[in-house]
């Protein structure tokens, strides 16, 4: 029960002046906790008060500690008429309430007031003493950490891995129309944002109780939103990652994730192994796990069905296709062999049934087996299937019980079922990088759900390993972690049982498919592993995960976006909902296809990041794409884009094609240049040592040995297609090959107009939208975190679908345009983790807000690291392909009998020639460069280790111009869950705020771009002064997740509400010696394991 | 289409010095992309006007918002709501407190009101200074002369403490603040030639030499208690002496005084210089002016013709004789240490205390 707050008002500093005759404020303080209000003196007349106020003490229920924010509240005393409010500041205790996160709050806030903004700064000083209780049936779930990092915080291990957790409070909005108002717009405004702050509280803490429940002490990748659905009330909801944490001692502590893992796993393999005892190598049949098999149609990896159910007018079911499959899914029952359809029975060893029965049984326990993680130890991660994703068109009533908010339960629930089924039909047992989201106009609201199928390491499940001695071993060292001696120890467990894992080549298990490949859940086309040559794998991924750090990646990746603007009838009610949901699945599909489009324009193979956004408006939809492309080393050469037509009988029609055609490989090529992609080229390396070699294998390669994107691409898909006639023949199959543009319709036009016309990215920049760039490892400590709102009208209203799309691509491209720009003094850097969110705040609105950092990189370093990497990566695919010898031949024994019932006998036969003939190339080429190849290996090492200290004694310079007596802390943001050339030392709670502004002077403060500047300026400056006074010098994975705009500019009005989060961290500046960048020290462990297998 | 909203906000304030000169100097908008376009800034980008436009528009915004913090630079340091890193703060406040010579020569010795607020239109129209950057400076100069005149203590130093600013700066502010509290008449046509720095340095001197906040520290610590401090240590002449140069009229009244005195410095510049004739004929009457003006200072009227006095009672005599600056510097010189072998002089200190002053001045003024 009891706990008590202390709080103490010290002074004030810049405040307003209040009393015009004197030019002075006479300044108070309320404090005030739940339904206890202090005060203190007046000190009067001076606009930077000295309160020292005695400490005001607060007995409270620790389940309010978790609820209620403390409220200050800033006044000027006035002896005649009522007192005038300066400002408020509120302040969550949360982050005092969990012993390890911070202990103290002190420093400077800014008195922030809705209508005048911040309004000079108090300093406060706050505790908390917490007396523990141990009653089994409390409400509060003090101690419990929250992370938004969707990764596992640096400075823990993760024991477990608990799972999903979800919760959701409803209210009525204390403010659903603003214009009409009857209290002050000050009173409601303040009482809205004591109601979120209360419900955030509230949810938190209810979020806490499960997790205490599921036996996790904390929950990583929390995401929460609010939904303000207007007249019928407000929605706070939140879901994230229940896992058993283990703080790892500062000394100890890894600066990177790649690090962790070494720490991580030993921790549970040796365990797992021992109760295992069947399977005692429980690896082993999770990588082989697939048997090769033939290669079938073209891929739709996206998986996306949209199903409609406004429950007003059809309680039945929702009408898609998918219905069927989610009512069954609703009984709940766990179903055999659901991960890989009948094959259970039908081929796998007795020991991959075993694992597959284990992992089900623990993911199948859990009614959601959802993850929002998108960043992973390794191991943890064993197959990815592809991007799930549901969207559901609702229809808005009034709450009317908020204490059971049981339809929006209900319909979250039906969605994230639909998820598992999706997850299901690939294959897969459970979703990873999940999230949710809505858009709501009027009373229509679209509910959105995404995530990653995959398959996972039952291992750091608790259930999956059914070991709970294997729990108790943990539990036993828990402890003492921080002790030098056992960690020593496992230190030594984790080179003899990485050695173990590596047996298989680790960095491209996750790309093998993890579903069966007769009953395929869409059309793919599927191919061996190009890094492992043993499992098949799709010829594209797509993913809403970050891309793991083992996994090998050729060249730089990019930022991918599909952008789509769809106009609607205005509606009302559920002829609305109707309408957008037929609107709905067209949308994806066309964002599909531009996204494999723009993939196969740069090259690429593999997007990460997946996060698609449709927004609605009156009288529009807007559906944003964004994603990372990537060239992964370990799947298919993406193909060209292949332009047809249907009629092509006229010439100067066929002209426009093959112009047309010709911009688009120049294009391609360009975009390899750009991204440095040059794959390792197995079929056309060395031409001169190949014309010596083997006549029967040029006549394969066509005789054009120069990587001709276009050329290579048709002899992967199959020997014959170099007939035009067969492609036709494709095409009217009906199998729509991603590679094939159709331009017969001006739709189709447009695509590739809208294509070619993406501007390029200036010299000197990259970008993505996951945490970090592939390709790119020696960042500087120079970071910029900013944020960006642009809102367009749209002027004449009579637009097309064509015309609105043109609008809102040059609107995204000039936003990013200007980006680059304005950061220009960065080169070389990455914008990195460009989040996008459109809205259409209003008919013939649309707003875009971007959120990223931007972060220089050292280019001479990055470029001895490229040519170290190169080097490397090299010969780590000499040492492979000499490997795969032997099991090349052995996978093509196996493969021809089962090549020939399924039809497509002629590619399974090239690919294997074409396997054979790069071995032996491989295996001439090795004997003639073993020499060359130990001095290489020299030359990368010594690269590798000279450019850093150099970084680091620039970082180290910067730091030092710093003067020590800056009396402001200096506190940097970023949305990624790091910063480079740091090391997190203490993660000090969550900051998650929520802020209302509002004008009656929008002219006088700068017009609605004035008025928005300042706000977030402000927001910026609150979010620092609370990351401050928690003794932290960082907030990382920071998001701001809802920034709506209202304005009236006849009225003069405007309004704002930001939602901001984040986690407040300590960091310090890496000095020691081990500085090895990520992806560096990943590509050694990869090249010793495949050291291992040779 | 048109853009309706467009912000761009960083979480560490990172200013282009470029556009904040061109905000600094007045430029609309609109002037300073152009100004920025002229200039190349987007040879190399892949960027439009529009681009441009909406950098420029970003950062006017945030130096508008940023405006008022530099009206109080303490503020700036301990302010929340912008992050910006020290080095660049420095930078801020510097370049806004900087001005243009052409502007402050208008303005100097002036009375910093209302009024001459008003007419500013024409000294923007005179100087080519865009108004908005004559306001700026204008309210600079009012907003520092109306802190320091309220503190105690040396003004440079005072001014260097509430401003931030370097020590050039504040040297060339207290000038300023000095020169309008004393209300120095620099317009006139004759002091045209003189330049802001001429006034500043002889501003410095008078100062250093002149005010109550001169005589050092003990002294200083005395005034502070003694006599509750009415007038300004730094801003105004020292009351006492003022008085005291009314006994330097000895000089020129006591006939024996004069001609010793006279015979004395001839005796030392003989063969020295080529002026020699000409310093020897018109000895009485230089004498007469510089001793006069050291009179008359008691006279707020006369202090504010100080610098018109020095011009035309002694410059201009000397110029139209062809003088050198040598030979300004002998002649001082021999003046100045003449006096003190005067058996009858016993103003020795107030003499040397007036006297280092005006020989430093006119060795300054006396230029083309």
């Amino acid at each position: 029960m009891p706990g008590k707050l202390k709080a103490k008002i010290v002074a004030g500093r810049h405040l307003p002046v209040m009393d015009r005759a004197s030019d002075l404020t006479d300044a108070f303080v309320e404090v005030k906790f739940g339904n206890t209000t202090f005060k203190t003196d007046v000190f009067p007349k001076s606009l930077n008060p000295q309160w020292n106020s005695e400490w005001f003490k607060f007995e409270v229920d620790d389940e309010d500690l978790q609820d209620e924010p403390l409220q200050i509240t800033v006044l000027d005393h006035d002896t005649y008429s009522a007192n005038d409010a300066i400002g408020k500041v509120y302040i969550d205790i949360d982050p005092l309430l969990s012993c390890e996160a911070a202990t103290v709050i002190s420093g400077w806030f800014p008195i922030y007031d809705t209508i005048h903004g911040i309004r000079g700064e108090i300093n406060v000083l706050v505790k908390v003493d917490l007396f523990n209780d141990l009653n089994r049936f409390r409400q509060s779930s003090c101690g419990v950490k929250f992370f938004c990092t969707t990764s596992i915080p640096r400075c823990y291990r993760v024991a477990l891995v608990h799972g999903f957790v979800e919760e959701l409070v409803v209210n009525e909005d204390p403010e659903y129309q603003w214009i009409d108002r009857i209290r002050t717009p000050r009173a409601s405004n303040e009482a809205r944002q004591r109601l979120i702050s209360l419900m955030s509280g509230e949810l938190q803490r209810k979020i806490g109780l499960k997790v205490l429940e599921m036996g996790g002490n904390a929950v990583v990748g929390y995401l929460q939103c609010f939904d303000l659905e207007g007249e019928s009330g407000l929605v706070v909801r939140a879901i994230g990652t229940a896992c058993t944490l283990d703080k790892l001692s500062p000394g100890t502590a890894p600066n990177t994730t790649t690090h962790t893992n070494t720490h991580t796993l030993p921790n549970t393999a040796p365990a797992s192994n021992a109760c295992n005892s069947p399977s005692k190598d429980s690896k082993e049949p999770v990588f082989s796990e697939d048997p090769p098999h033939p290669l079938s149609g073209p891929p739709t990896p996206l998986r996306t069905l949209p199903s409609s159910s406004p429950p007003p007018f059809s309680p039945s079911k929702p009408c898609s296709r998918q219905s069927s499959s989610s009512d069954t899914d609703l009984s709940l029952t766990p179903r055999i062999g659901m991960g890989s359809g009948g094959s259970v029975g039908k081929e796998a060893g007795p020991l991959k049934t075993l694992l597959r029965q284990h992992t089900q049984s623990a993911l199948e326990q859990r009614e959601f087996p959802i993850f929002t993680l998108t960043c992973f130890p390794p191991g943890f991660l064993v197959h990815v299937g592809g991007v799930v994703s549901t969207r559901s068109v609702k229809l808005l009533d009034r709450i009317h019980n908020p204490d059971e908010p049981e339809t929006r339960d209900a319909w979250w629930e039906e969605i994230r079922q639909e998820i598992k089924s999706h997850a299901k039909a690939l294959g897969c047992h459970a979703v990873v990088g999940y999230s949710e989201s809505t858009s709501i106009c009027e009373e229509v609201c679209i509910l959105s759900a995404s995530g990653t199928a995959a398959m996972l390491n039952p291992r750091f499940m608790r259930e999956g390993c059914l070991d709970t001695g294997g729990s108790d071993h943990r539990l036993s060292r828990q402890p003492h972690p921080g002790m030098v001696g056992s960690e020593r120890g496992e230190g030594e467990v984790s080179s003899t049982w990485l050695g173990f894992e590596d047996a298989s080549p680790p960095s491209c298990g996750f790309v093998h498919i993890p579903y069966d490949e007769f009953n395929m859940p869409f059309p793919a086309q599927l191919t061996y592993c190009y890094h492992c040559r043993r499992q098949k794998v799709p010829d594209v991924l797509f993913t809403t995960i970050d891309l793991p750090a083992e996994a090998e990646v050729t060249g730089k990746g990019c930022l991918i976006q599909a952008r789509l603007c769809r106009t609607k009838k205005k509606a009302q009610g559920e002829v609305n909902a109707t309408s957008i949901s037929n609107l709905l699945p067209f949308m994806e599909y066309e964002l599909h296809t531009q996204l494999m489009n723009k993939l196969k324009l740069r090259s690429m193979n593999a997007l990460f990041g997946l996060r698609i956004q449709i927004s609605v408006g009156e009288n529009m939809l807007l559906g944003l794409a964004s994603a990372t492309g990537v060239y992964l080393s370990a799947l298919p050469a993406p193909g060209g884009i292949q332009i047809a037509g249907k009629t092509p009988s006229d010439l100067s029609y066929d002209q426009h094609i093959s112009t047309m055609q010709k911009r688009i490989d120049d294009t391609i090529a360009k975009n390899k240049e750009l991204y440095n992609i040059h794959p390792p080229k197995l079929f056309t390396l060395d031409p001169e040592a190949f014309t010596g070699l083997n006549t029967e294998c040029i006549e394969e390669v066509v005789g054009s040995p120069i990587p001709d994107r276009q050329r290579s691409s048709r002899l992967f898909r199959s020997t014959s297609e170099s007939s035009d006639e067969l492609s036709e023949l494709d095409l009217s199959h009906g199998k729509k090959d991603a590679f094939v543009l159709e331009i017969d319709d001006t739709d189709a036009v447009e695509d590739i107009q809208s294509l070619l016309t993406d501007a390029p990215i200036p010299a000197g920049f990259y970008s993505c939208n996951t945490e970090v760039m592939p390709g790119i490892y020696n960042w500087t400590s120079g970071l910029q975190m900013f944020t960006s709102v642009r809102v367009y009208r749209l002027s004449n209203a009579n637009l097309t679908n064509q015309g609105l799309n043109k609008i809102f691509t040059d609107l995204c491209e000039n936003l990013l345009k200007s980006l680059y720009f304005k950061l220009r003094s960065m080169i070389p850097c990455c914008l990195c983790h460009l989040n996008f969110t459109v809205a259409v705040p209003e008919e013939e609105l649309i707003q875009v807000a971007v959120t990223a950092v931007a972060m220089s990189f050292d280019k001479e370093t990055q470029q001895a690291a490229d040519k170290a990497l190169t080097r490397g990566s090299g010969e780590n695919e000499e040492q492979l392909q000499f490997s795969m010898e032997l099991c090349g031949e052995s996978t093509i024994s196996n493969n021809q009998p089962t090549a020939k019932p399924s039809g497509v006998p002629e590619s399974a036969m090239v690919h294997s020639s074409r396997d054979r003939c790069s071995t032996w190339l491989e295996l001439l080429r090795l004997k003639a460069h073993t020499i060359r190849r130990g001095s290489v290996k020299t030359i990368s090492s010594s690269e590798r280790c000279s450019p850093l200290p150099e970084g680091r004694s620039r970082s180290l310079r910067s730091t030092r111009s710093l003067p020590c007596g800056a009396p402001v802390t200096v506190v940097k943001m970023t949305p990624l869950s790091f910063l480079p050339g740091t090391r997190i030392v203490k993660y000090l709670g969550i900051i998650n705020m929520f802020f209302i502004r509002e004008t009656t002077s929008l002219r006088e403060e700068g017009g609605v771009s004035g008025f928005l500047h300042s706000f977030i300026a402000e927001v910026f400056a609150m979010v620092r002064a609370h990351v401050a006074a928690l003794g932290g010098n960082a907030l990382v994975s920071y998001s701001m997740k809802e920034c709506v705009f209202m304005e009236n500019p006849n009225k003069n009005q405007a309004q704002c509400l930001i939602n901001v989060s984040g986690d407040a961290v300590i960091f310090i500046r890496e000095s020691d010696q081990e500085a090895i960048p990520p992806l560096l020290s990943s590509r050694q462990t990869s090249s010793t394991g495949a050291d291992g297998t040779t | 289409m048109s853009v309706e909203l467009d912000v761009f906000v960083v979480n560490t304030t990172i200013m282009d010095e470029e556009v904040y000169q061109l905000w600094l100097d007045g430029y609309t908008v609109n002037d300073a992309v152009k100004v920025r376009m002229e200039g190349g800034v987007l040879e190399g980008c892949d960027a439009s006007a529009e681009v441009l436009h909406s950098d420029t528009m970003d950062q006017y915004r945030t130096f508008q918002m940023c405006e008022r913090l530099l009206h109080s630079p303490v503020k700036l340091a301990n302010q929340l709501l912008f992050q910006i890193p020290p080095h660049r703060q420095t930078m801020l406040i510097e370049r806004y407190y900087a001005f243009d010579s052409v502007f402050v020569r208008e303005v100097l010795g002036k009375k910093l009101s209302k009024g001459t607020k008003k007419d500013l239109d024409d000294v923007s129209a005179k100087t080519g200074v865009t108004l908005k950057s004559c306001r700026r400076q204008f309210d600079n100069f009012k907003r520092v002369f109306k802190v320091v005149e309220e503190l105690k203590g040396p003004l440079v130093e005072n001014i260097r403490k509430h401003f931030l600013l370097s020590d050039n700066l504040a040297r060339d502010y207290a000038a300023i603040v000095f020169f309008a509290n004393n209300r120095f008449e620099t317009g006139k046509k004759k002091l045209h030639y003189l330049t802001f720095q001429d006034f500043a340095f002889c501003a410095g001197q008078l100062i250093n030499n002149w005010t109550v906040g001169a005589l050092g520290e003990s002294l200083r610590s005395a005034f502070v208690f003694s006599d509750n401090m009415v007038e300004d240590m730094d801003v105004d002449l020292e009351k006492e002496f003022l008085q005291d140069l009314k006994e330097l009229k000895i000089l020129i009244t006591d006939r024996d005084l004069l001609d010793q005195h006279k015979s004395l410095v001839c005796t030392a510049l003989r063969g020295k210089t080529k002026a020699f004739n000409e310093m020897e004929a018109n000895f009485k009457n230089l004498s007469r002016g510089l001793v006069n003006i050291a009179a008359k200072l008691t006279n707020t009227k006369d202090v504010r013709d100080f610098f018109i006095d020095l011009v035309e009672k002694f410059i201009e005599p000397c110029r139209s004789d062809k003088w050198t600056a040598g030979d300004m510097r002998l002649y001082l010189t021999h003046y100045t240490n003449s006096a003190h072998v005067l058996d009858t002089f016993k103003h020795q200190v107030v003499w040397d205390r007036y006297m280092g002053v005006i020989k430093s001045c006119i060795l300054k003024m006396y230029h083309d």
